[in-house]
Parts: C-alpha cells; structure tokens; sequence
C-alpha cells in the first residue's frame, strides 16, 4: 500500500493549492480527482478556453504543480469511496476497460470537493435538455451550445457567466428569469460593491453589458413552474413570484425554448466529511449545510480539513487561500514547520479571505430561494431523480407515518440512487416540514460506503471488469 | 518514500484533431478534448438514457455528480459520458434501464 503524508481529495483551485503548499513544505502529497485532468470545474480546460486573470491564475497553479511534480503524485479519474481508520482511502480508479480498485494511507487528508448547484425540484426537470447552469456553462465555456432557444432560469451569478459564454459560443437566449425581485436585487448591491474585487467587478459589468447589448429579455420575480415535452424540452411555462417566491396563481406564460439552464446558487459537496464522521451545522443566515471547524480549517475530526467551496461558497480566489492555510496547519500538525510559519501564511491570507467571506454573503442573499418556491412542487413532480420518487409518493409515506427523513429513505427509496441523495437531500426536510406543518430540526441523510457508485469486484477488492457492475 | 508517480498518472494518448465516434451505429463528429457528452450534444443527441419506467434523461449536472449522462461505452454500462473522454472509434450506446432486468 502506498503511503502518502497529506491526501488531498479535488484537485481543483483549492486541492491544488494545497498539494503545492504541502509539497513546498516538504511532504509527500497524493492528490486525487474524479475528472481526467486536474483542475476543478474552474481551470480543467485548456488554457485557450479562459480568459484574463482566470488564465494567469490557472497557469501559476498549474506551475506550482509541476514544479513539485517529484512530491505530488495526482490520481486521476479516481473516486474515493471510503476513508476508514487513521487514514486509509479506498480509492476506485474509473478506466474505459473497467474500474481498478486501489488503497492508500495518508497521515492528513485535506477535503476540497468543491461544491455542487442547489436546485428545486418542478415538473420537467428532468427532461432531456434541461441542465443546471453549471452543467451548461462548461459546455458553453467549451464552444457547444446545446439548444437552438435556450432560457436561462433561477438564480445567481452564474445566470451571467453562462449568458456570457453562450453569447460567445454563438448561442441564442430566448431570455434570462431570475426569482429574486428588482427591489431584492437593489438592496444585494451595496453588499456586492463593498467586497467585490475590481477585477470580479470589471467582469461583472462586462456580463451585464453583454447582456443588454444583445437585448436578452429579463424577467425578475419569476420562475420556470413547468416543462413539457417526450423526449426534450417542447415548451416552458413561467410564473409570476411574489415575495416569498409563491407562484401567483393565473400569471403563468409560455416560453419559446428548447432548452433550459436552471440552478439557485451553489452549496458545498458534503459527501466525504459527512463519510469521516465530521459534525455539519445547518447555517441559517447562508441557507445551507456546512462543515463546522475547529481550528484552522480542521474539521471535527483531528487531521480532516476541509478547504475551498465545500466548506462554504466563495469562489476560486478564497479556495487557493484556504486550501495554503489547510495545508500549513497539516504540515505544522505533521512537525515539518514550526508555528512561526504557520503565523505568517495565516496572516497573509485570512484578510483577504475575510472580503472573499462578505462577498460570499452578499452573492448569497441575492440566489438564495424562499420556502413558497416550494408551492412549485406537484403531486407527480419527481423529487428523487434517480429512483423517480415523486412528492405524491413522499405524501403517502408522511401519511403512512414517516417523520424523518431516513425514514422516508426506507420507506420510498428516496436517496439510495446513483448520485446518493446529493439533490433530493437539499429538498426532502423542507418537504417533510411542509407535509406535517411542524418545522422540526433538520437531518442529513446517514452516511454509509461507498460513497460513489462502484462495482462489485472493487468492493471485494478484486480486479473489477465490466462483468462485476 | 514516495513510489514512481507515472504508475498511477493517467497517460494522455494523443488523438487527431477531429475523429468520428460510433452512437447507436451511426457515426459522429468528435473532437480532441471532447467528452463523450459534449461530442453527443455538439450534434444534436440528447436522450442518453432511459430510466426502469421509460423516461429519458440526458446529461444534467455536466460534472459526474448527478449520473444521469450514463450510458453503454464499449460495454461498459454506468459510464458517465460528461466524465469519460471521447476516443477515436468508441462505441456508445443508450443505457435501457427498462430492458435491463431488476430482480
């Protein structure tokens, strides 16, 4: 077995960071990822993809690590299915002639899983052509425009990036919907302007021009209740939000699409600290679930770290940040420095990190959606996209007598598909509180191996060929 | 004592620039730097699966979280197309769950 001092888990922004903090530190660094090349949904293109200081900024990362390239050895398409003891990984290499089962030990492990796109659950979202906003601006960034009239809905600042590429790409937007009303969106940007950097500002108001020089109808205050379609997108019924994001019953209109990019804002990946035991505490003001530290981006668990966007949302610049003070807290916790270095990297980065925070709020309070979104959810809306539990069914099982939510898991197999409840666990508590009318405290769904989908054969250990899935 | 790096390090094969990979038997354009889905979406396909009940999914989160993309890749079943890398010749297939026997 192989035996590294520091496993870096994501090998985006922060992930990288952090290995090359590590491997500056002298230690050795395991530093696996899931996609084929390392990066993050950020910086995994090549470099003609990207743009200004995205660009300069991915090319210093990118150096770092090939300077250390002797101390940091990347894992690439591997997923990490189980971290047991005082560390070992079961780690599940993803080949196209079948998946390779692997183990290794690392002293510390820092998790930088980044984050993933908050989404609500409405009739025909999971029709083909329907993507999250995320989803679509990487196959924009990359030139692709995958509809002919395509509707931007939700929230956030992704909207802009995506719009922006898709304009590149040569797209055509049929318009933009976001749930928040203009007076909410006033009221978000003295907080964006006091914390924004000039650079992200300068971006900004490039999308935002772009945006009105192509003339793209906006509609705020309004939401996607509706898709249909047999094997796409056909049609888009959108409606009217009042101020708690109820639909307004009698304003709902049709929309001229074939496609739809669709998300709230991002919220962290919790799948691997929730997997080594970490406490999570729901952040009322942030809207969502997030690690709790106890001490220098340490989690509740001595020698797990967490970095980047799956501790809370800020974006690259505050990652790379986290990710060198995750990394010295490691190697000091390993003895390869003393506290004096520790000090100084700290100093260094927890101002800035302090704006990157702020900003982080102020982004946040403009996507984050209100509990009437939840009227959008019908009967025979599928909440579970995996093993298509529809809200009807989860309806039956409260009435049936299910209060929490691993009871409705048992009872409706709500959560136990292929993506591990990473979508519906956002949505079934709200559900639940909605069903039964008490708000009661929130729950995650337990967390058991393994954490991603793998063959039989590398959960045994043995070579797993195609024969074993 | 660290091990050769290069023993687990995905080795890059280099492929031409454009090249055609095989959907349901009907050949289409690819790219180098491609994935299987954004070469799928590039030319206008968009059913990638289809669930036990019969309804069609395509790709969804486009970054190997939400499995929905998944389909037959010489073979192989469960292959999440916006993660795997579009190869010369490859051969693709929609991923029939209501075909696939559940016991």
């Amino acid at each position: 077995m192989q035996e590294f001092d520091v496993a870096v888990i994501g090998a985006g922004p922060a992930g990288i960071s952090a290995a090359i903090e590590s491997a500056a530190l002298g230690v050795s660094v395991a530093l696996i990822d899931d996609s084929p090349l390392p990066g993050g949904k950020v910086f995994a293109y090549p470099v003609n993809y990207l743009e200004g200081s995205e660009r300069k900024i991915r090319n210093r990362l990118f150096r770092g690590m090939g300077h250390f390239k002797d101390r940091i050895f990347i894992f690439s398409e591997t997923e990490v299915w189980n971290i047991q003891g005082e560390y070992t990984l079961g780690l599940c290499r993803k080949e196209i002639s079948g998946a390779k089962p692997l183990e290794i030990r690392a002293k510390k492990i820092i998790i930088s899983i980044g984050a993933l796109e908050r989404s609500l659950p409405f009739s025909g979202w999971t029709l083909p052509g329907v993507f999250s906003l995320g989803g679509m601006n990487k196959l924009a960034k990359k030139g692709i425009v995958p509809g002919k009239r395509i509707l931007i809905a939700g929230s956030g600042p992704l909207q802009l990036v995506l719009a922006y590429h898709l304009l590149k790409a040569g797209g055509s937007i049929e318009g933009i919907i976001n749930i928040a009303s203009p007076m909410q969106m006033v009221g978000g940007l003295p907080g964006i302007f006091t914390s924004a950097s000039y650079s992200l500002l300068k971006s900004g108001l490039r999308y935002l021009i772009n945006i009105k020089v192509n003339r793209i109808p906006t509609y705020f205050s309004h939401a996607v209740s509706r898709i249909d379609g047999t094997d796409g997108v056909e049609s888009v019924t959108i409606v009217k939000l009042d101020k708690c994001h109820k639909p307004v019953k009698g304003s709902e209109r049709q929309i001229n699409a074939d496609c739809v990019g669709y998300g709230l804002g991002l919220i962290p990946s919790l799948d691997l600290t929730r997997l080594c035991g970490c406490a999570h505490v729901f952040d009322e003001e942030l809207g969502y679930w997030r690690p709790k530290l106890n001490g220098n981006m340490e989690t509740t668990r001595p020698g797990v770290f967490v970095a980047g966007d799956c501790l809370t949302i800020k974006g690259y610049l505050a990652a790379i940040e986290e990710g060198k003070i995750a990394a010295a807290e490691a190697c000091y916790q390993l003895g390869v420095h003393n506290k004096n270095h520790l000090g100084s990297t700290f100093a260094a980065s927890s101002r800035k990190l302090k704006r990157y925070r702020r900003f982080a709020r102020a982004l946040e309070a403009l996507s984050r959606p209100r509990p009437g979104l939840l009227d959008l959810i019908t009967e025979d809306t599928v909440v579970c996209r995996c093993e298509e539990v529809t809200f009807g069914q989860i309806r039956s099982a409260v009435t049936a007598g299910a209060r929490d939510i691993n009871d409705i898991k048992r009872r409706t197999r709500l959560g136990m598909g292929h993506c591990q409840g990473r979508f519906c666990g956002q949505v079934i508590n709200e559900l639940i509180m909605k069903l039964t009318g008490n708000m009661q405290k929130r729950e995650m769904f337990t967390s058991r191996i393994p954490a991603r989908p793998i063959p039989f054969g590398v959960l045994s250990g043995q070579c797993g060929g195609h024969d074993d899935l | 004592m660290c091990a050769k790096a290069d023993q687990h390090c995905h080795k890059r094969e280099e492929h031409p620039e454009v090249f055609t990979i095989e959907v349901n038997g009907k050949n289409i354009v690819a790219h180098a730097g491609q994935t299987i889905a954004e070469a799928m979406l590039a030319n206008g396909l968009k059913v990638f699966r289809r669930t036990r009940n019969g309804s069609p999914r395509g790709p969804y989160c486009g970054m190997g979280i939400c499995y929905e993309c998944r389909m037959i890749v010489n073979g192989i079943p469960n292959v999440r197309t916006c993660m795997t890398p579009a190869t010369p010749g490859c051969k693709v297939l929609t991923q029939d769950e209501s075909l696939m026997r559940v016991e």
